[in-house]
């Protein structure tokens, strides 16, 4: 594969019309962190954003950060915590897992619209994106949404374009919303209880008035709590918690808890294990347990872990478990299932991304054909 | 502001369409003069015209059915909620069926457990919160109408509220869709689970104001209600000393549940009216809600009281009760009737602007105040920097309708001059259709047009709202490129 590292928007614009002329496949990139998910593409070129980079506009008051689609997200997180701001979806950190090199662009961050613990409380990923520049199929800039934390003048595109893994339009530029950092956390945590009950006690502390921002179990492993805000905030809600849990409970102080919580982002009590496909199932959160009970009917050794409540469910499990079984599992309507890490040789035959309903599934179709008319942008990787 | 006109060939065959329709909804068509006439305007009532034909379905299968048959007849359809929009989103139109959603009035479920409720879209907003205050949750965005109001007209226009700040818009707060195609599928997007396996379809729904298809049911987030509210009244000499006012709490960290400002003419009109005990000398009025667990609320209260004192406050009161809270925003609240009382008329305008700006945009307003002869007053969401000037105007003096219009257009000019946009939360529908070439270039609007190519290639759906024109989704689809080879050796290659 060849590619290309345009050095701006003018120069990848033209990228995509010299493609576009000859129909002609782009894989498009940040850094290739996130190569390793969804279906493989198939291109003889590739387009790498990582060229495009740099914040173009922070003011931390206007809690908006406008920056290059190729900007490391190392240097945006950097410039967010020198203001006390962060981004409230608090990204995933899949390297450990996937086994790639730390760093992803914010483009790729974008495009793939993964969110993480924070997710159920504060918003998606593309719940914090106001706007974007692009490129459209045939290698025409475009601007779509806006600077400001309010709008909704027109169709809201950012939001298609989040999450659509670079099948519509190159991003070149991208505006966050972007939050305070709480000024404290604290974690509760709890040993030794099975999944039914830990399910349901994160169930309980979650319609408290706690304002939990985060609820993950381990199967088979502790259960955590946390809480953000002022300190005495933290506090109060802690003893509230205690008291409603009515159970032994270690408490994690701030420092403990950050540590945590960033070992979850990087999902290290299932990166660690054999080498197993890893699937991620969004659920209804009262029917996890029933739908890990039935994976592990299929593989005894899967390891599981909750997060959001039960809302999101990990697991790791032999790659003899075929795919069909495995969203056999999800309840109709009641969720879906993606395969997130698994040899080539597994994702190239397909069944990475949940199968939509037929009508669904047309109006994607009419929607990549209408923006990418000539079937350029990563052929293959939503399949 | 002209209304589209009717295409008479549809008008021609107005009753076999509504001898179609009977037949789909036997007891729910509405085609006689004084029965329609209900229907005539939204909340944007400078706009008035008679619907073709006003259709009230019962269920997902009833609007199925009416889809296909507009469709296949190219029959044009206005979809409509409770017709509060102040924008002209649900605005008839002389050769288009009316959908009206009043009797999708049900809650289908409400699941505490997975926090969430599932409700028919004619449900008001208000209704919502209702259904479940009494297990101590609610349903977070709470725009003004919402006693009115319906939740698929909150979805189609995702609408805000003052609360908004730190509890998001009516997308950040929706799990679950079910909607009708222009094909006649029903589809559902999301469910009680969070987020979708492919495109983010539901995203794109919200906020389309009705031009992509009809919503049918909508699965809402509920959160559990904080166990207290208290609220800061602050006054200032000048609007600035309050923008840096504000600018200084979210500098600090703090995301109050509601931060809303006034100025001048906005205070003294509110006083007038409800007697919160605002002062009335003040050039500029900040609330501030701050809700949580007592010993967090307190915490910050203290904070915004010492930064108001810091930015020049010359009045500050914090409530110590719930009466007196809702008595501060009681004003607030009443802005609109308050307007209302001074004058015969006005318009309400809808621009958001990087808050930065404000005490220049209050300036430059106060000019185009003096240039189009009309007075102007000021709410503002001021955390997230939505402004609503409400122009002051009387229609039954010749020209000062068009002149409020022209005031109106001009202040959303400024607000996108000064990187801001044309609308935060009651969408741009007919009201500030012309404008969208002033915040979008021609690419931009053809790129968000093949979404609605997607969903509606025959623009059947809403048509005259929100794009100034629409292109034929063939000559969208047609590709302009030429070339042959790459264009520049110097292009780094790895
Ligand atoms: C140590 C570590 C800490 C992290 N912490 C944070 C954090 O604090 N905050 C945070 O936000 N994230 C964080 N992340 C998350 C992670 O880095 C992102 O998911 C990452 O940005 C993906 O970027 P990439 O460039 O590697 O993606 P890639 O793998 O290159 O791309 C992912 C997908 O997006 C597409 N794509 C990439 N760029 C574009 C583009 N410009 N236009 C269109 N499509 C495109 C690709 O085709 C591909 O389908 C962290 C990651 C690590 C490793
Ligand atoms: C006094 C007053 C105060 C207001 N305050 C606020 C505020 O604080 N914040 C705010 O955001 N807005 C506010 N509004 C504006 C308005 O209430 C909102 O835009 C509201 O969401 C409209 O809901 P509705 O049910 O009245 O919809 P309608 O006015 O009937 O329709 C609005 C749009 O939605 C479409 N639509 C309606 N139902 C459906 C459906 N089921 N499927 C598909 N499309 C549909 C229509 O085609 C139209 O484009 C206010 C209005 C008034 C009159």
């Amino acid at each position: 594969m060849e590619w290309l590292t345009p050095a701006d928007e003018t120069a990848a614009a033209e990228v995509v019309r010299w493609a576009a002329a000859r129909r002609e496949g782009l894989e498009i990139r940040g850094h290739g962190t996130k190569a390793a998910i969804g279906s493989p593409v198939q291109a003889a070129f590739g387009l790498s954003l990582a060229g495009l980079s740099g914040i173009t506009a922070y003011d931390p008051a206007e809690l908006v950060l406008t920056a290059a689609a190729g900007t490391p997200l190392a240097e945006i997180r950097a410039a967010l915590s020198a203001a006390g701001q962060h981004l409230p979806f608090e990204p995933p950190d899949l390297s450990a897992l996937l086994g790639t090199p730390e760093e992803g662009t914010l483009g790729g961050l974008v495009s793939a619209g993964l969110s993480g613990a924070r997710r159920p409380f504060a918003g998606a990923c593309r719940d914090h994106v106001l706007g974007v520049r692009g490129i459209g199929g045939g290698g025409e800039p475009f601007r779509a949404g806006g600077q400001v934390v309010k709008n909704v003048t027109g169709f809201d595109l950012s939001k298609l374009l989040c999450g659509a893994w670079g099948t519509l339009a190159v991003l070149t530029e991208i505006s966050l919303k972007v939050l305070p950092a709480p000024e404290t956390q604290a974690t509760l945590l709890l040993d030794g209880l099975d999944d039914t009950r830990a399910l349901s006690l994160l169930g309980q502390a979650l319609r408290s008035p706690a304002d939990v921002s985060g609820a993950a179990h381990v199967s088979g492993g502790e259960t955590a709590l946390r809480l953000e805000g002022p300190p005495e905030s933290v506090r109060w809600r802690g003893q509230g918690l205690r008291d409603l849990l009515g159970l032994p409970v270690r408490l994690l102080d701030d420092a403990a808890s950050r540590d945590w919580w960033q070992r979850w982002q990087r999902l290290e009590p299932l990166a660690a294990g054999p080498d197993f496909p890893v699937w991620k199932l969004s659920l209804v959160p009262t029917q996890a347990v029933a739908v890990a009970g039935l994976l592990r009917q299929a593989d005894p050794s899967l390891r599981a872990v909750y997060d959001w409540g039960g809302g999101l469910l990990w697991v790791a499990l032999s790659p003899t478990v075929e795919a069909a079984r495995i969203r056999q599992a999800v309840p109709p309507g009641g969720g879906h299932a993606t395969l997130i890490r698994a040899p080539l040789a597994v994702r190239a035959a397909g069944g990475v991304f949940a199968p939509e309903a037929p009508a669904v599934a047309a109006l994607s179709r009419r929607l990549k054909d209408s923006f990418d008319p000539a079937g350029i942008f990563n052929p293959g990787r939503m399949a | 502001m002209q209304l589209p006109a009717a295409d008479p060939a549809i008008v021609s065959r107005r009753a076999a369409i509504v001898g179609a329709l009977r037949e789909i909804v036997p007891d729910g068509v509405i085609a006689e003069d004084t029965a329609l006439r209900a229907y005539e305007s939204d909340g944007l009532s400078a706009l008035r015209q008679m619907p073709l034909v006003v259709v009230l379905p019962r269920t997902t299968e009833q609007v199925a059915r009416i889809l296909s048959y507009c469709r296949r007849d190219g029959v044009k359809i206005v979809p409509r909620g409770a017709g509060t929009s102040l924008s002209g989103g649900s605005t008839p139109l002389g050769d288009a069926v009316t959908l009206a959603m009043g009797r999708f009035n049900r809650i289908l479920e409400v699941d505490l457990d997975n926090r969430c409720a599932v409700v028919q879209p004619g449900v008001t907003n208000l209704a919502i919160s209702r259904a479940v205050e009494s297990d101590g949750f609610y349903y977070a965005p709470d725009p003004s109408s919402q006693i009115a109001c319906s939740i698929g007209g909150n979805v189609a226009e995702n609408a805000g509220g003052v609360h908004c700040l730190k509890y998001g818009l009516t997308a950040n707060n929706l799990l679950g869709l079910e909607m009708v195609l222009m094909t006649g599928e029903v589809i559902r997007l999301g469910g009680r689970h969070l987020d979708a396996p492919g495109y983010d379809l539901m995203g794109v729904v919200t906020g389309s104001e009705g031009l992509l298809g009809v919503i049918t049911e909508v699965t809402v987030r509920l959160l559990r209600r904080p166990e207290t509210a208290r609220a800061v009244l602050m006054g200032f000499e000048d609007p600035g000393q309050a923008a840096a006012c504000v600018a200084a709490i979210i500098a600090a960290g703090i995301i109050p549940a509601g931060l809303e400002m006034m100025d001048g003419p906005a205070i003294r009109a509110a006083e007038d009216f409800v007697h919160a005990g605002y002062p009335t000398e003040a050039g500029a009025l900040l609330i501030c809600e701050l809700d949580g667990p007592a010993v967090e609320v307190d915490a910050l209260i203290a904070r915004v009281e010492s930064l108001a004192r810091a930015n020049g406050a010359t009045t500050l009161r914090t409530s110590t009760t719930e009466a007196e809270r809702l008595l501060f925003w009681a004003g607030r609240k009443a802005a609109f009737p308050a307007a209302g009382r001074i004058s015969p008329d006005y318009l309400c305008m809808d621009g958001t602007i990087p808050r930065r700006r404000l005490p220049e945009v209050l300036a430059r307003m106060q000019d185009l105040s003096r240039l189009h002869g009309l007075r102007v007053a000021n709410v503002f969401h001021a955390g997230d920097g939505n402004l609503h000037p409400l122009i002051l105007f009387d229609a039954n003096r010749p020209g000062e309708l068009e002149r409020a219009e022209a005031f109106g257009a001009d202040i959303l000019r400024l607000c996108v001059e000064v990187g801001g946009v044309l609308t935060g939360e009651h969408g741009v529908g007919l009201e500030k259709r012309d404008l969208m070439p002033v915040m979008f270039g021609e690419e931009d609007i053809r790129q968000q047009q093949r979404i609605k190519c997607a969903f509606d290639p025959d623009h059947l759906l809403n048509p005259g709202k929100v794009y100034p024109t629409l292109h034929r989704c063939a000559e969208l689809g047609r590709l302009h490129v030429s070339g042959g080879h790459l264009p520049f050796p110097d292009l780094p290659r790895f």
